[in-house]
């Protein structure tokens, strides 16, 4: 077995409630969360919370139970998130981007009794079923009763580790989502580690741009409110000067990307034009950094240590990570294990592969979350003895470096959004003129992967009319980008499709 | 030749984002068919379909928020 830092790993909250309401209390006049034109202290947002709770409780939500939590990013979802976390109930959390039969489908499957939402669509359809809350009503309401609440409620002495915090809905590789279930001893052990490697303190001000539903954007969020620094909530990173703007105002001390925000920033930004010497470190995940985009951040923003990590959400989104003073060294890497993580290689007959050879990358540790909700087929096939089977590809080096070499799971990434091809297929084949359908990623210079479909036709169908047919059923992200007309689809002998053919 | 212009934006358009529809106005709102994502996707295609270079304080989602606006960013732009 190849494993680093095996030390243990002492992680002293047992739940993300104690994480705050020790925040609460040793930083109440320090900025909490920060936007472009108002900040809350540790103790506003305490309050904003607590108001939270009690709106909750008004509709029967408590120990055990389990809250949505769809849309982009807001202040609401943070008030709500810590309320329902302090009540000992569950978060249940998707990509904003996805189609409204499958959120309501979700929504459905966790049996959730209520909905906080920015999608109109799903307010509508929830409407009579499952009480459901627009994110601006919900914020406005705690605003009214946050000046006459009590303190936040404790009951975290009853909220075990082995709980489950959030069922996260993410892309598998057989169709639709599955929910993730992370623990509250997984977001513990996470923000301890990351705390630490990322050496977060209270002056630290870190911006936030990646989505809260993806674990990477909350960890973001858990960690700054856990060591008493303030969170920086930027929305609108389309809109670049604007973010660089605020970035620089605002003295952001880190940013957490995924190589499409390194892109774009270096493509597009302009970044010399700013003072961003304020930025000490930025992260990066979800797909591997370019090493050119190494060289160009390191030249352009010399202030800043660059972390270039791996994880995925089964694995509560980090793993390993290498170290800024190993960036040029280990470019190519995605890092060592997390201290109380373990990773080998194996090969396809299970066995332990040494240095030097790929196989499937494998975890075990604390960060290993509890399985797939209501799969435990899959949860079986995916966690064999405690290792979660990551479905990449790699091979670890002489100091443990893992190198990431494809993937045995079919999964496209598209700027940093897990997208499942077979959900896309089993929508294609369905089309009265489409009789066989691959999908695929394909490489694309801006958003890492965009969808390419390849069809082979029953009948006469245009490009345009696939699209306008995906369109009526799958979230925007998913909808193939390219399709390519063929005669017929390489296959094996078992009917698999060769997709590396394509 | 204004024709042309339009017409390759639409064919990008189409060939990129599921949603769009070729009734929609040079006015209509491109909200619900250029998303975040792919809002980098459009400004990458104009940089290299027609030769423009876009300054970074120009880097405002409102400009390319209908087809009208696409085309005025290529005729301010345009470095040939």
């Amino acid at each position: 077995m190849n494993s680093q830092n095996s030390k243990s790993f002492q992680v002293s909250p047992a739940n993300i409630s104690e994480i705050l309401y020790k925040a609460v209390e040793e930083n109440s006049e320090r900025p909490a969360l920060v936007l472009p034109d108002i900040s809350w202290t540790y103790a506003e947002l305490g309050s904003l919370i607590s108001a939270a709770s009690n709106i909750l409780r008004d509709h029967l939500i408590n120990k055990g139970s389990r809250i949505a939590i769809i849309g982009n990013n807001h202040p609401a979802y943070i008030v709500a998130y810590f309320a329902a976390q302090c009540l000992g109930a569950s978060t249940v959390e998707v990509g904003r981007f996805e189609s409204l039969n499958t959120l309501l489908g979700i929504v459905r499957e966790t049996g959730v009794c209520f909905v906080l939402t920015d999608r109109d669509d799903l307010k509508t359809s929830l409407q009579g079923h499952v009480h459901t809350e627009s994110f601006q009503k919900f914020l406005s309401l705690c605003v009214e009763k946050a000046v006459k609440t009590e303190p936040l409620p404790k009951i975290s002495s009853s909220i075990d580790s082995a709980e489950a915090a959030s069922i996260v809905y993410t892309s598998g590789t057989t169709g639709l989502p599955k929910g993730v279930i992370l623990t509250q001893g997984n977001f513990c052990f996470i923000i301890a580690s990351i705390v630490d490697y990322l050496k977060l303190s209270k002056e630290d001000r870190y911006a936030l741009i990646l989505p809260l539903c993806h674990t990477y954007g909350k960890t973001v969020m858990l960690t700054s409110l856990a060591i008493g620094a303030a969170v920086v909530l930027l929305l609108n990173f389309q809109n670049l000067p604007n973010f660089l703007s605020l970035v620089e105002s605002k003295r952001c001390t880190l940013l957490s990307a995924v190589p499409y925000h390194a892109h774009v920033l270096l493509k597009w930004g302009n970044l010399s034009k700013y003072d961003l010497s304020s930025l000490r470190a930025i992260t990066f995940s979800g797909n591997k950094l370019p090493p050119a985009n190494i060289d160009q951040l390191r030249e352009k923003l010399p202030g800043a240590q660059i972390f270039s990590m791996y994880g995925l959400t089964e694995s509560t989104t980090r793993a390993c990570y290498v170290p800024p003073e190993l960036i040029i060294k280990k470019k190519d890497s995605c890092g060592r294990p997390l201290p109380g993580v373990e990773l080998k290689i194996i090969g396809e007959d299970g066995s332990t592969l040494p240095s030097g050879q790929v196989g499937e990358v494998l975890l075990r540790g604390p960060n290993v979350m509890k399985g797939y909700f209501l799969e435990p087929e899959l949860t079986a096939k995916t966690i064999v003895n405690g290792w979660l089977k990551t479905g990449d590809l790699g091979y670890l080096d002489e100091d443990g470096f893992l190198y990431l070499e494809g993937r045995t799971k079919e999964i496209i990434k598209c700027a940093g959004e897990r997208i499942s091809p077979a959900e896309i297929e089993n929508v294609l084949i369905k089309h009265p003129c489409v009789a066989d359908v691959s999908v695929k990623g394909t490489s694309d210079p801006v958003l890492g992967e965009i969808v390419h479909a390849y069809i082979v036709q029953s009948g006469s169908v245009k490009e345009e009319e696939l699209r306008t047919y995906c369109a009526k059923q799958l979230s925007h992200h998913k909808i193939p980008r390219r399709y390519t007309f063929v005669d017929i689809l390489p296959k094996t002998a078992t009917g698999k499709v060769k997709k590396y053919l394509l | 030749m204004e024709d042309e212009k339009e017409k390759r934006v639409r064919q990008f358009l189409k060939e990129r984002f599921g949603n769009y529809q070729d009734e929609i106005g040079i006015t209509d709102s491109l909200e619900g068919i250029v998303d975040s994502m792919g809002l980098f996707e459009l400004v990458s295609f104009l940089e290299n379909e027609f030769s423009i270079s876009f300054p970074n304080e120009e880097f405002s989602p409102q400009r390319f928020s209908t087809i009208e606006g696409i085309l005025q960013v290529i005729d301010e732009f345009h470095t040939e």
